[in-house]
């Protein structure tokens, strides 16, 4: 017995869907692994009798963080060493050693880079004149025809590779992904900053305003990094206080 | 659609914020034009949505990360902003939904903290399926139910007190259109500055502005 049946494969791909359901400072998604672990353990259990469930699943459920989307190349391995008749010494061992790896590609690739190119691309297509439903599809298409190819890839990839997931990830090249990506992001900048000015934000302002406060928006940030967010959020705070300090006190 | 009704549409489209699936139907781009389109007022729901995307595009969904909650946000500044109407109203209500998808955010905090108390350690006792499932249920039905009471806590809040707030501020729509576009820009200039590697690339942002300009009818 060295297979899993496809309906299991595909309930623990759908059980993955959760992997962050029950996210928490002690095991991080340690509950979604053991989650998305169950149905393999239960249809290996009509096979053997050398481990209990609760065994294995205390394995699982331990500590445990990655990307959501990449976890589903972890849970691959893990399915396939479970079926491959791994110690629980062996399953730790790779845990330990892929969870890093995992939450570091995918983070870069996918919420630093591919997130924000779709959510540009869709912003500029709003702007520049699409309908609103044609701009939130192709948002939704085009943002999650990546992101399940990269579940899927990320799933089959690790029931391939078993214990070897670390090898296959380094040829697959996810980093030079990622650069690719991220060379789009300047361009799709350039189109939401020009289409902003150009409609005037969805049409809340316009002309020569629109150019003066989106280029000090634009330069503000260039110029802080993400050191902006707390003068602007304090700008947030102080435009609400002063509009109800204002209103109460007419 | 009421209120009560918008507040739980805005708890499900949260909960694909972090706990299922996080196919981006959370997204304030999304979320405040489902809400728009549901209030009967699809406009102005993606213009809370557009603005908002644009203000949180450096805010992401990681698993430990506190960022204002794009979903919560969304769905009060839509609800608001469609109450109070006007290009003065919409700058409040976004205002107000920023600052309430803040709050999101902490008790997005607090959340993780009460699900540490279903985490399934081998410590605390034999880890059964039943006891994972809890564990994973329980996070899903905390999360939804705390999205959704914010969202009817703001909504109710930003409904009741907006109308008396925005008449008395008399802020020429002008400058409240400009601190709209200006604040998003902000985040903008912020991957801006993280994304641009070389001196070339200066110029295809520039290249590719000025094609945005003229696509969004800029010469007109």
């Amino acid at each position: 017995m060295n297979e899993l049946p496809f309906h299991v494969r595909a309930e623990v791909f759908l059980r993955s869907l959760l992997i962050q359901s029950g996210w928490n400072y002690r095991t991080m998604i340690g509950s979604g692994i053991a989650f998305a672990m169950i149905p393999v353990l239960r249809y290996l259990r009509r096979f053997r009798e050398d481990a209990t469930p609760e065994e294995r699943l205390a394995h699982y459920g331990a500590h445990f963080n990655a990307h959501p989307y990449l976890a589903s190349a972890a849970i691959g391995s893990l399915s396939r060493m479970e079926v491959d008749g791994e110690s629980g010494e062996k399953i730790a061992r790779f845990r330990d050693a892929v969870r890093g790896p995992l939450g570091a590609l995918g983070d870069r690739l996918v919420w630093a880079a591919w997130l924000p190119l779709c959510s540009l691309i869709a912003l500029a297509v709003y702007w520049a004149g699409a309908p609103p439903w044609v701009a939130v599809g192709l948002f939704l298409g085009v943002y999650n025809a990546g992101h399940l190819v990269l579940r899927i890839w990320g799933f089959r990839t690790g029931w391939d590779a078993g214990a070897g997931l670390g090898r296959r990830l380094r040829e697959a090249h996810l980093p030079n992904v990622t650069h690719r990506v991220e060379r789009l992001l300047p361009t799709a900048l350039g189109l939401v900053i020009g289409a902003g000015i150009g409609s005037g934000g969805g049409g809340v302002t316009g002309g020569t305003e629109a150019w003066v406060v989106a280029a000090g928006g634009v330069a503000t940030g260039v110029i802080f990094g993400p050191r902006a967010w707390k003068p602007a959020a304090a700008v947030v705070v102080v435009v609400i206080g002063l509009a109800f300090a204002h209103a109460f006190t007419r | 659609m009421s209120l009560v009704l918008l507040s739980l549409v805005g708890g499900l489209l949260a909960l694909d914020g972090v706990s299922v699936a996080q196919s981006m139907v959370s997204r304030p781009f999304v979320t405040g034009a489902v809400i728009g389109a549901l209030s009967g007022d699809l406009t102005t729901g993606m213009l809370v949505g557009g603005l908002l995307e644009l203000y949180l595009l450096v805010a992401v969904p990681t698993g430990g990360g506190r960022f204002p909650e794009g979903s919560v946000a969304a769905t009060v500044a839509t609800i608001a902003a469609i109450q109070v109407g006007g290009t003065e109203g919409l700058l409040i209500a976004l205002a107000t939904g920023l600052l309430w998808g803040w709050v999101g955010g902490v008790s997005q905090s607090w959340m993780r903290g009460r699900n540490g108390l279903r985490a399934v350690l081998a410590s605390d006792g034999p880890v059964t399926p039943a006891r994972i499932r809890r564990s994973v249920l329980g996070g899903i039905t905390l999360d939804f139910l705390r999205a959704a009471l914010l969202c009817a806590a703001g909504a109710s809040l930003a409904t009741h007190l907006l109308p008396v707030v925005v008449p008395a501020l008399q802020l020429p729509d002008s400058i409240a259109g400009a601190l709209l576009l200006g604040g998003g820009m902000v985040s903008a200039g912020i991957l801006l500055r993280s994304s641009v590697r070389q001196p070339a690339d200066w110029a295809l942002v520039a290249v590719a502005a000025v094609l945005g300009w003229w696509l969004a009818g800029g010469t007109g």
